[in-house]
């Protein structure tokens, strides 16, 4: 008995499937393989993954370096277009970012502090309040991936409650929790709203996927109904841009700006065996008409801030001042 | 072969099952048979004096073994189903692989930690684990990336001897796991959550063997189960359970479930041990140390399966509660 157990112990390894090879074939054949069982967005980008890894398979060779190797995926990575889709390695990180290096800035910090803030505003939490007028109130939230608790909302909604109305600037917010998107649109409803559907990756086919209907519910406490203005630019990506959609379902709620960057997968990763790892969208989202946000979350009102030519004036943000003139219209 | 020689009698309320535990590893009960009211210093067997009805007895006597050295054997007045809270700990390696999250291997080392209540006595052994933890740390083969792989769950096992005057002790039963293994990736800012949910009926067989070398006897347990039948929920099928995304969540959850058998399911455990008594004649506790090999197999949709191997160095700590 006892060499049986030994015997069994020492070749666990034989029921179980074999672990990854690190050669340059493998790495390729995972990488596109893993891709093509979770990407999620190839029949909305009318992508043929087939047929790219007919181009790039043929220039896999077992003798590349892995920089060769990685240019090699990275090419083939940058044809889906997404901003969630990455390959990290010790010495780059692969990356799309055409969704906002094409798109005019339309934001800059520095104009909001020296101007807006002018060293008045409240750190609550991740946000950075401050009240521009007896009427007006300003709220810049910088990344989703800050989390913002309830305190700090009820801290908002108490100071807010007798201005008429409310900027959430959520430009050059990347993304991050989702859950905080939801949690503040949930002060500014008094009923329950579908917000969209999730699409999420359930088989390996292109088009599997497992629906989620998402609503925002109307917080238990302290809310506002007040008339709220959200801005927005193209670098308002992934769980902005989810921020955005769920705001724009709200009645007393204008988008104003630019449109969102997109990126409304949210992400899976893949170890690979030569130390890299893969990340691609696995999920999306469409609004309650159908209508994907892959690509963005267009506002109500579309503002910018001039291009820099030798015309820019930074003593004001445009887009701030047409949000004040919207609320208090 | 064996020969009193001296005999004490212990009043205790806590006496125990001690015969079956001793160092001779010999079962010495059928020597105690009573006889009211007579005592006999000539020769075997030993008697002792009736006693309270609210009292217990251990006897405790020195008894000369097959090398001719005397040891310390113990015949008992027990409780019929003396029982035991049972403490494991240890130290694991674990090797697994779950091909939801990747098809690499990934192994580390870990530990493990079970409460249990345990019931010994010569025809049965029984056991409830209320509480069983395990946890461990592992990466891949290139150590790039590393996974938090917990495991919890509740067990209950009964085991019955076969025939009570055979040696060694046989015993066979059964025991059922219930237990939700989950690996926890970090990854480029996010936070992956996998769960496996199991319940699982599986066979057991326990084999406790004497056996004597180095001028001592030595009480060795073997015991293997493997899995027949049980339920599972793989949450989801397809991908996380759970993403944490930096610091908040977003549940994505798909959940596939449905029979575990042999075809779907595979578990195997099996362990070598060494047993123990501790405590001395007030406290008839005993330990095993032991080495135990656990490997589970979940077969699942799309080819996507689940592997986890562990080894562990265990010691079992056995506290009588009755």
């Amino acid at each position: 008995m006892l060499a049986a157990i030994m015997t069994m112990a020492g070749c666990e390894k034989l029921f179980m499937d074999d672990d990854l090879k690190s050669d340059p074939e493998d790495v390729f054949e995972e990488i596109w393989d893993f891709t093509d069982r979770y990407y999620s967005f190839f029949e909305e980008k009318s992508i043929n993954w087939d047929s790219l890894y007919e181009v790039y398979r043929p220039q896999v060779e077992q003798d590349m370096s892995p920089i060769e190797l990685f240019d090699l995926c990275a090419d083939m990575l940058y044809e889906l277009r997404d901003g969630h889709v990455n390959l990290l390695s010790s010495f780059d990180r692969s990356r799309y970012w055409k969704w906002f290096l094409d798109s005019p800035e339309n934001f800059y910090y520095s104009v909001i502090q020296r101007h807006y803030f002018q060293d008045r505003q409240r750190y609550v939490g991740p946000l950075q309040f401050v009240f521009l007028s007896d009427k007006i109130a300003y709220v810049y939230y910088s990344s989703f991936g800050n989390s913002v608790s309830q305190g700090n909302l009820d801290l908002i909604m108490n100071s807010i409650q007798d201005m008429e109305g409310l900027i959430i600037d959520v430009r050059h917010n990347g993304g991050g929790d989702p859950g905080n998107g939801r949690d503040i649109a949930s002060r500014f409803t008094s009923e329950r709203v579908f917000a969209g559907t999730n699409y999420v990756k359930n088989g390996p086919g292109h088009d599997d996927f497992h629906a989620v209907d998402v609503y925002i519910d109307p917080h238990d406490g302290l809310r506002y109904d007040g008339k709220v203005a959200v801005l927005t630019n193209r670098r308002s990506y992934s769980a902005t841009t989810y921020f955005a959609q769920y705001m724009r379902e709200l009645e007393n709620v204008t988008l104003i700006g630019d449109t969102t960057g997109g990126g409304a997968g949210l992400p899976a990763f893949r170890d690979l065996p030569n130390n890299w790892i893969l990340r691609v969208s696995s999920t999306k989202f469409y609004d309650p008409d159908g209508k994907s946000i892959e690509s963005g979350v267009p506002p109500h009102i579309y503002a910018e801030i001039p291009e820099v030519n030798d015309s820019l004036d930074l003593t004001y943000d445009p887009i701030i001042e047409t949000a004040i003139e919207h609320l208090l219209d | 072969m064996t020969m009193p020689f001296k005999k004490l009698c212990i009043y205790s309320k806590k006496a125990s099952l001690f015969a079956a535990f001793t160092l001779a590893g010999i079962c010495i009960q059928s020597q105690a048979t009573a006889s009211e009211g007579k005592k006999d210093f000539s020769g075997s067997p030993s008697f002792s004096e009736p006693l309270p009805e609210t009292s217990k007895i251990i006897e405790f006597s020195l008894q000369r073994g097959r090398d001719g050295h005397l040891r310390p054997t113990y015949i008992a007045d027990l409780p019929d189903r003396p029982a035991y809270f049972k403490i494991e700990q240890g130290a694991t390696f674990g090797r697994m692989l779950d091909q939801r999250m990747s098809n690499l291997h990934y192994s580390g080392p870990g530990g493990m930690l079970a409460f249990s209540r345990h019931v010994h006595s010569a025809d049965r052994i029984s056991e409830i684990g209320f509480a069983r933890g395990s946890f461990h740390y592992v990466k891949p083969g290139h150590a790039g990336t590393h996974v938090y792989n917990p495991s919890l769950g509740f067990r209950y096992m009964q085991l019955r001897k076969l025939r009570v005057d055979a040696r060694p002790d046989f015993f066979l039963g059964v025991k059922a796991d219930l237990f939700g293994n989950m690996r926890i990736a970090p990854s480029l800012g996010n936070s992956f959550l996998f769960t496996d949910i199991v319940f699982a009926m599986q066979p057991k067989a326990r084999v406790e063997h004497a056996t004597y070398f180095f001028n001592r006897d030595w009480q060795f347990d073997y015991s293997l189960s493997f899995a027949l039948f049980g339920y599972g929920m793989r949450i989801p099928e397809y991908g996380p359970t759970f993403q944490v995304t930096e610091d908040g969540g977003a549940a994505i959850t798909h959940t596939e479930s449905g029979g575990l058998h042999p075809g779907n399911y595979g578990h195997i455990t099996t362990g070598i041990f060494l047993r123990e008594p501790i405590g001395g004649d007030h406290n008839p506790n005993w330990l095993r140390l032991g080495y135990v090999w656990d490997y589970f197999r979940i077969s699942g949709n799309h080819d996507l399966n689940t592997y986890h191997a562990s080894h562990q160095l265990v010691l079992e700590l056995y506290f009588m509660i009755n």
